[in-house]
Order: structure tokens, then sequence, then C-alpha cells
């Protein structure tokens, strides 16, 4: 008996005292060898993400587990996957428009043509600026059906996954002179056999004959300025890389991949695919170095459109191939109305398809096929990811949207509103799904609690019901209930102690989940050591 | 007694200090144990790059909310989250799950099954997931697929060789290959050969050229086939035949035929046409013995024949005939995603004589009237109601294989392939087809219907028979789509209640 009670005493020891302070670098970029090349199938990957992965991992009835890259605070540390910027701090619109990009893509030519794509329905060319020694991937858009959506797709996209955290290339909406291209010597291009043959002159002038064109007769296309490092093939959405030490925490439990199924859903991202994403070796000077993540191709968000007008209504809202929605429709005898039932589109938003907010529901959203990390997200990933969405204020969708520089401002508003709209119902939901009591402040003897949806312009201050509770004790209402949330005030509570807190907004009949925050006074006062959602 | 009080003194004295020990431990393990705290990211700060500081002017840490408000600071200050920092290494690699999974009980619940099961996943994974995984990687990896088709195309891909199935249940499969060049002589002159084999002497031959005109909606083909089978079936004429009388029978064809065909890229008016010279060969032949039309002996003539052979008109001699065949139909409703509602008309109708002195002529003719109400997006109920009738013109009767026939993929689908033959026939059918993939639609259909005697003249109510199941449907084009169909037909509505056929069946449908 004497011996439980040891342990008993050890462990409430234990659990009252371990809180670890919060860790905001994963050291994930210790020098390396440089990782092997990985190529990735289009095909496979969607017949075995869709079909064969099931098939298998059925069997092995996996359970989700939380997301294991967060810190003590609920937070994301920096790594080579992930910078906190809007997580943490606001950004300025203009600071957002920019993107990852340190200065502006200004290429007045000539540009050396090095090769590309010139097949396809979207063709892309190799260039390299010989003024700054700079390399570019030109891609440009698909004139008759969606004309300027897919170049202002790319761009925007790249800088609103950048603002979230993550790392892309740097684009830019770009208007040039053909003739500004001139065919580099060596240059080749890839034909349907993947056979390289050399690339003419009229490759390019065939390729440029049918795309976007101004008013003044320039070209329009989106520059991407080609990353920093050797890129060594797409990361994949589950698994870790085995030739890549540094790469320790499987993919689908790392939240910021988690998460970005709402980036996702908010833009349609659809095609949301490890063939979209890319890892660069970055050297140092010994040749060691380590893997750098990004994601790259954004060309389909914002309603792209296919030639079978019956997929395009489905994306967003079922896989290429969703046996799920399959075996219940022919069941249902097709008596359930589905949301691409419902798909309209407007005159004045015709260049984007269905992207739209009225069927888009956050929760049910879906890439074109399964993807693991977005399959693992959890309310506690969502939640953080739709807090930094809702950083995303109006002034920034505007200012995004003039990169795109789309000349008809009838579009440009109908982007703005979707964009806005689509923003709230995933904020809304998943703000009142988890507790929206975050971002707190503190002085001596006082803490304040934001309450996001309200800081965020989605609530009134007056449609909450704020409780508190102070390690675990009774529930009460808190001291003072100010605009932006509540304050309550600290006394008598000794070096440590847990605040607990909850909201209900007049039109909920219960309570949302609560939220725990652990405080501790060391040498600067009040510190907040520990979140528990 | 005191030293034992003594020695639990010691043990109380000992398991505080052990408390205050293991506090200890943690506390300074939260020092040393754990990632760089606030003094490390400062000597991080100052180890980075010029371009990793510049990055770190990406947010505006002082203007947001209310936390300007006198005296409060935030929480979680944005100023101690380094940006891009590139630590040095020494850092226990083991020690980054920054969250190492908390096992719950569902994780060791889970491993009940999951040893249970784990041989279906060893099936999966490394039976087929694996093995088809490497051979697609690699196929795509290597552009296989662009390759063969570049290995068996030619002429920039107007020339090409493509191999070719035909399955349909109840029959006997057949493999073959097909050359086809397009644009030979001049733009849309295209030209085609093609031979398929099956077991049981089953071949066919087929040559054609063809014209096509007016952006490919009219199309003039001049064609040549030979065809041999050994897996027809004949049940006897006529509405009373029963699933008991099925005995089949080995058909050999010769046909050169000129076809021509306006089918329109818009819906509405479109026709074909042929005119074409056959020979037919008939014999007992068939894959089983015991029920080929003959009997068990396989010869005609003898008692153990399943039919009179001399009641089945020129089954014994063949025939030759000149035919001339013409097929107009009228649709209302345009391709998707226009509404499924509308009409449909369908005339056919073709006339057969002779080419020697055996007395074979015959007409036969029919329609099909449709009506189909899409009642919301794309779920459409159809009514349609399907006459043929097939007469002779001479004094002898019209061969046995020229008479109308029911079964198959596309009507009375019950049933198999030519199931019924009869001089006259009717069905009608409902059907309710609906989306179940953007590429997939399912048609649940109840059909009534049978061969009858000539101009329906023995037709009642109760000599109809039912047939209900489910097809599987390609979206494709209003005029046409492949079906993969399940059905079950039914005796007559006066005979007993029960199944009498069963049919699974694939192939291009049209209509519907």
């Amino acid at each position: 008996m004497k011996y439980v009670s040891l342990l008993l005493l050890l462990a409430s020891c234990a659990a009252s005292q371990k809180i670890n302070e919060p860790i905001w670098v994963e050291n994930d970029k210790q020098p390396i060898e440089e990782p092997s090349q990985y190529w990735s199938g289009l095909y496979w990957d969607g017949a075995d993400k869709i079909v064969f992965r099931p098939l298998s991992r059925v069997w092995l009835f996996e359970v989700k587990h939380p997301a294991q890259n967060v810190n003590v605070l609920e937070e994301v540390p920096n790594s080579s996957w992930y910078t906190n910027r809007l997580a943490l701090a606001p950004m300025s619109a203009e600071r957002m428009a920019k993107g990852p990009c340190q200065s502006s893509i200004n290429l007045k030519g000539p540009l050396i043509v090095k090769g590309g794509k010139v097949n396809g329905a979207n063709p892309g060319f190799r260039v390299k600026d010989p003024a700054t020694g700079s390399n570019y991937l030109l891609k440009f858009d698909s004139p008759d059906a969606e004309p300027y959506r897919a170049t202002a797709a790319d761009v925007i996209g790249s800088k609103i996954y950048w603002a979230a955290g993550f790392e892309t290339p740097c684009n830019e909406v770009i208007y040039f002179d053909p003739k500004i291209l001139v065919l580099g010597e060596g240059a080749s291009k890839k034909d349907e056999l993947g056979n390289k043959t050399p690339m003419s002159q009229s490759d390019i002038s065939n390729a440029l004959a049918g795309v976007s064109k101004n008013k003044e007769g320039l070209t329009r296309g989106s520059a991407s300025l080609f990353i920093d490092g050797r890129p060594i093939g797409p990361f994949t959405y589950e698994g870790t890389r085995s030739d890549d030490p540094n790469d320790i925490i499987a993919h689908e439990n790392r939240r910021e991949l988690r998460g970005s199924r709402l980036l996702a859903a908010w833009t349609n991202h659809f095609d949301a695919r490890e063939q979209n994403t890319l890892t660069s070796f970055i050297k140092d000077e010994s040749g060691k170095g380590y893997v750098q993540h990004y994601i790259i191709d954004f060309g389909d968000i914002f309603g792209s459109q296919w030639e079978a007008d019956q997929m395009s209504r489905r994306f967003g809202h079922g896989y290429y191939f969703d046996a799920s929605q399959v075996v219940i429709d022919l069941i249902s005898l097709g008596s359930i109305i589905r949301p691409w039932d419902l798909q309209k589109q407007y005159d004045e938003g015709r260049i984007f398809g269905y992207y739209n907010i009225e069927s888009f529901i956050p929760q049910d959203w879906k890439a074109g096929y399964p993807n693991t990390a977005f399959n693992f997200m959890d309310e506690k990933d969502a939640f953080w990811m739709a807090k930094i969405i809702s950083r995303f204020g109006d002034e920034h969708i505007e200012k995004l949207i003039e990169v795109g520089k789309i000349p008809n401002q009838v579009y440009n508003k109908y982007l703005s509103a979707m964009l806005r709209g689509r923003r709230d119902k995933i904020v809304n939901y998943y703000f009142r799904r988890t507790s929206p009591l975050d971002r707190l402040r503190v002085k001596e003897g006082v803490i304040c609690v934001e309450d996001l949806l309200i800081t965020g312009g989605f609530s009134e201050s007056n449609d909450a019901f704020y409780r508190v509770s102070f390690d675990g004790k009774k529930w009460k209402n808190p001291t003072q209930v100010v605009e932006d949330g509540f304050c309550q005030e600290v006394s008598n509570l000794g070096r440590a102690f847990t605040l607990s807190a909850k909201v209900r907004r007049a039109d909920q009949v219960q309570f949302a989940k609560e939220v725990q925050f652990r405080f501790r006074y060391d040498s600067k006062g009040l510190k907040l050591v520990q979140v528990k959602r | 007694m005191s030293v034992i009080k003594r020695v639990g003194i010691l043990k109380k004295l000992s398991l505080i200090t052990l408390c205050l020990t293991f506090v200890a431990g943690n506390a300074s393990g939260e020092e040393t144990s754990q990632e760089p705290q606030t003094p490390d990211i400062e000597k991080t700060e100052k180890a980075q790059s010029a371009k990793e500081k510049k990055a770190t002017g990406d947010t505006d840490n002082s203007a947001w909310g209310s936390e300007k408000t006198s005296g409060f600071r935030l929480a979680i200050d944005p100023k101690l989250v380094p940006a891009n920092p590139k630590v040095p290494s020494a850092t226990n690699l083991e020690r980054r799950v920054l969250r190492p999974p908390t096992l719950s009980a569902i994780d060791y619940a889970a491993w009940v099954p999951r040893v249970i099961f784990f041989p279906f996943h060893l099936v999966f994974e490394y039976g087929l997931r694996y093995p088809l995984g490497v051979v697609t990687i690699w196929t795509e990896k290597n552009d296989i697929i662009a390759k063969v088709i570049d290995f068996t195309s030619f002429d920039d891909g107007n020339a090409s060789i493509t191999p070719r199935f035909y399955l349909r249940s109840g029959t006997i499969p057949t493999i073959g290959l097909n050359f086809a060049w397009d644009n030979l002589f001049t733009e849309g002159n295209d030209y085609a050969i093609g031979a398929d084999i099956g077991v049981e002497r089953t071949l066919t031959l087929e040559a054609q050229t063809k014209i096509r005109f007016w952006d490919d909606a009219f199309i003039a083909k001049l064609g040549y086939q030979f065809h041999r089978r050994v897996d027809f079936q004949y049940y006897g004429k006529g509405s009373h035949t029963s699933d008991a009388d099925q005995s089949g029978f080995f058909r050999q064809k010769h046909a050169g035929e000129l076809n021509l065909s306006f089918l329109p890229n818009r819906l509405g008016i479109a026709a074909t046409s042929d005119i074409g010279i056959l020979d037919y060969r008939f014999d007992c032949t068939w894959r089983e013995e015991e029920e080929d039309i003959c009997g068990a002996d396989g010869k005609a003539g003898t008692e153990d024949d399943l039919y009179d052979l001399d009641s089945l008109p020129f089954f014994n001699s063949g025939y030759q005939i000149l035919r001339l065949r013409g097929h107009l139909f009228w649709e209302s409703r345009d391709e998707r995603p226009a509404s499924g509602s509308g009409l449909r008309l369908d005339v056919f109708g073709q006339v057969g004589t002779s080419l020697n002195d055996k007395d074979v002529n015959f007409v036969r003719y029919g329609g099909e009237a449709a009506a189909f109400w899409d009642f919301y997006k794309q779920r459409v109920v159809g009514l349609r109601l399907r006459s043929e009738f097939a007469e002779s013109i001479s004094r002898s009767e019209i061969p046995f294989s020229e008479l109308a026939t029911l079964g198959g993929i596309e009507t009375m689908r019950g049933f198999s392939f030519a199931r019924f033959h009869g001089d006259s026939s009717l069905i009608a059918t409902l059907d309710y087809r609906y989306p179940i993939w953007s590429f997939l639609d399912a048609n649940l259909f109840f059909e009534v219907g049978n061969t009858f005697d000539a101009k329906l003249a023995d037709f009642k109510f109760g000599g109809l028979r039912p047939s209900v199941g489910m097809s599987i449907k390609t979206v494709s084009s209003r005029y046409n789509s492949f079906d993969i169909t399940l059905a079950l037909g039914g005796h007559r509505f006066d005979d007993r209640f029960g199944v009498d056929g069963f049919n699974v069946g694939f192939g291009t449908n049209w209509g519907f």
C-alpha cells in the first residue's frame, strides 16, 4: 500500500509540474547528405489513394492521433515545412501581396527560352533572364474557357499559402511582348512520349498563338521564379522520407499539412496532391544541407473547369471517383440531392466556374482524391488553420486580387465576394464548433481573453455568454465582459493555476467545449505555459 | 520500536527528497532536454543570414488588436518566434517529435482485429498494391503507354494497330486486332481491317473504308464482314417458348454492305441506311453438344433433333440475299447538361430478297416511341413502346434468322440475346435513370413484352413476360451508352409466377 502511495505521490508530482517551455523551432534543418530524387506518378498516385491504399490499409484499423509537431501552446513551431506568419502576428496587405517575392518580377527581355512543355492545354516555358541570371517558369491561360483565371490563381494562391505559413515560389502575373522570347541554344521540349527533342521558334509561336493578350497586344502569363536549392521531387502527404534524417514526424501527423485542408477548401485547391508540392535540397559550403518543403502549383484554384462539366461540378464535393458516394447514390436511387446538383454559374463570375459560396460546405470539402494528411485533420488542427484564415481581412483579399491583374472589375468583385464568403463560412463553422477563445493578453492580476468570432467580425459581442473556472472549481461569470471578449481578475491563486473558459452564443443551446489556459508566475510576471483545447 | 519509527521517518524523508528530486529533475528537464529557449533563439537570430533576417519582417508585431491597451502584453509574444531559423547541429534528433502519440484504449483494442485481419493486409499490400505500384510507376516514368501507342501507330497517329475484345454473357469471348488508317488518300477517307478469334471455330474478319463529310456528321461506309460463331441460340418461335427449349446452332455469314449514316453533332433528325449482299449458312454445331439444335447425335434430320429442322426455314440450305435497310429517328433532347426530358421516335425497316433461285423475300419494319421526363437534374423516368414485324412477301416463309427477336442488352434484358423469335414483337419499358458518378448512371427498368404470331395476332396481355433489372450505363451521347446489366426475366403472365431467365449483359446500348 505504501508503495502504491509512493507511486501516486510521484505521479502527482510529475503531473503537476511537467509542463515544457513552448518550442518554437522544430530543429529539422540539421546538415544531412543530399537525399535521392523522388519521382511521383500521376496515375498511380490517384489510383493508389482512391482504390489500392484503402483496400490494403483498411485491415490495419488505423487510429488517428493528434498532430505531433505542436507545442504546449497548441501552436506549430517553425520548420523546413512551416513558418509562423499570420498564425502569430498580423501582416500588412502590402506585405501579403508581395508574398515570397523579394522584389517584383520585371521581365523586360530578352528572355532565353531553355525548354518546356509545348503541348497540352496550358503550355509553359522555362526561361532565363540574362539581366539577373534568374530562371522562371512561364505559364499561360486557357483563354477560351477561363481567360485570366489560371494565371491569377497561380499567383494569388502562392501568396495565400505563403501568408498562411507555407513556402511557395515567387509567382507574379506579367504582360510581355512575345518578341522578347529568344530560343536558347540547346533548348528542348518533351513530347508526349517523353522524348526530348529540339525546340524551334515555331514551337514558341504555336504555343503562344491562343493565349490571353491585353488590349496592347501583350501576352499575359504567370512567371514563377525557380526556388532555391536543387529540386529533389515532391513531398508526400503521408509517411516520412527515409533518406532525410531530419524528417521524423509522419507527414499525416503534421498540423500544418492537416490544417491545409481548410486552405484548400477556401480556395478550392482540389488538386492538392503530392505532384503539386516540391522539395529542394539547400546545401551549405560543406556540401551538406537540409530539405526545404514547398507547395507549388495553384493553377486549379478558384473554379478550374474541365471539359466534362459533370466533373467540374463535383470539384470540392467529391473525389474524382468517390466509391462511397457512388454506392450511396446507387442504393438511394438518386433520392439524395447532392451539392453538385445545385451548382450554378454566374455571368459575373463566368471564368470562375463553380467557385461559389452557396454550395460550399467547409466540413465536407474534398480534394480530387484522398489526401491522407487532409483526412487526418482533427478539430484542433482545423481550429488552428481557421484562426489563420480568419486573419485574412477584407483588405488583404482586395490586395491579393489586385496582384491577379484580372482586367475585368466584375470578375474581381466576384472573386473577392467568394473569398470573403467562403472564409466566413469556414471561420464560423470551426470557431463555433470549438472554443473561439484565444489570444490572451495579461498584466499583473488580470487576464483578458479574446473571442475570435468577435475580433474577426464574425459575431456581435452581445450575443456571447462566457463562463470561467479556476483549477476545475465552480464555473462563474468572468469579472468583466469587454468589447472583444472578457477579462478576469486573478489573485490568491498560487504560483500556478489553470483558467478554464467556455462560451455560448445566443443561437447555441450548449456551451462550446471549454479551453484551458495554464499560467505560472515567473520573474517576469504572469506567464501562459500551456493551452489545452 | 524506536528503530522502526526512525526507519519510518527516514522513509518519509526519503519520499519527500525523492519527490523534490523528481520535481527538480522535471524543472531542469525543461531547461536542458527541450528545444532552445529564448536565449537560444536569440543566438539563432544572430546566426541567421541577411536574407533570413529580412524575412523576420514579414509580420507586424506591433499592431494587432487591443494588446496596445495600457499595461497589457500578449501571452504569446510573436517576437520570440524566429522566422526561417537554421539551428546549428548537435541537438538530439530523437527529441524533436514534440508530441509523441498518446495511446488510448482504442489503440490497444484495435490490435485485436488488426491481428485477425493482418493476412488480408499482407495479401492486398504485397500481392496487389506493391507490385501494381511498381509496374504502374515504371510504366508512367518511362512513358510506356505513349511508347506502345507510338510503336503501334504510324503516319502521325493516323494509322494504328489496336487490340479489341468481344465479351457478352452467354457467348464465346473473342480477341482480335484492328488495323486502321485514317485520312489515307484524302482527308476524311479511312480504312480498317480487323480480325477476331475465339474458341470453337469462332472467327470474324472485317475490312471497311469510309468517307466522312460535314464534320463527321455524314459517313459513307463500304465494308465486308465474315462472321462465324457457334453460340447462337434458339428457343422456338412465338410467345409460348420456355427456358427448357434452349438449343444452339452454328452460323456463318458473309456480308458486303454500303452504309450511309447521318448523325449530326446536335441531336434532332438522324438516319442510317445500308444496302448489302449477305450469305448465311447454318449447321448443328454448338458449344454444348447435348443442347445443339440437332440433339445429342449432332446430326440434322434424326429423331433426337430438338426442333423439326424442316420447320426452321432455310436452316438446312442457308440463303443469300440483297438487303436494304433504313433507320430514321428524331430526338427532341439535347446532350447533357441539358434536361433529359423529351421525346424520341424511331422507325426502321428492311427488305430482303434472294440473290438466287431460293424463294426468300421478306420485309421487316417497326418503330419505337419514347417519352422521357427529367424530374430533377438528370433523374429521368422514361416510357417506351416498341414493336417490330417480319413478313414474307413470297410463298416461302421468312428465314428463321430474319424473324423479329427480343432479348439481350437492349430489349427484354432479363433474357439472353435473341431469346425470343417471332413474326412480330411488342415490348413496353418503364425506365428510371439517375446519376451515380460523373460518367456513370444507374438505370432501373421494368419491361413487359414477347414475340407473337404475324401482326401480333395472338397478342393478349397474359402472353406478355416481365423483365426487371438494373444497369450501370456510361454517360455519353443520348444516342448510346455502354451498359452493364443484371436482370431477371419471368414466365408469361398467364403462366406460373417465377423466374425464367437471368442475364448478365455488357455492351453498347441504343437510346435512353
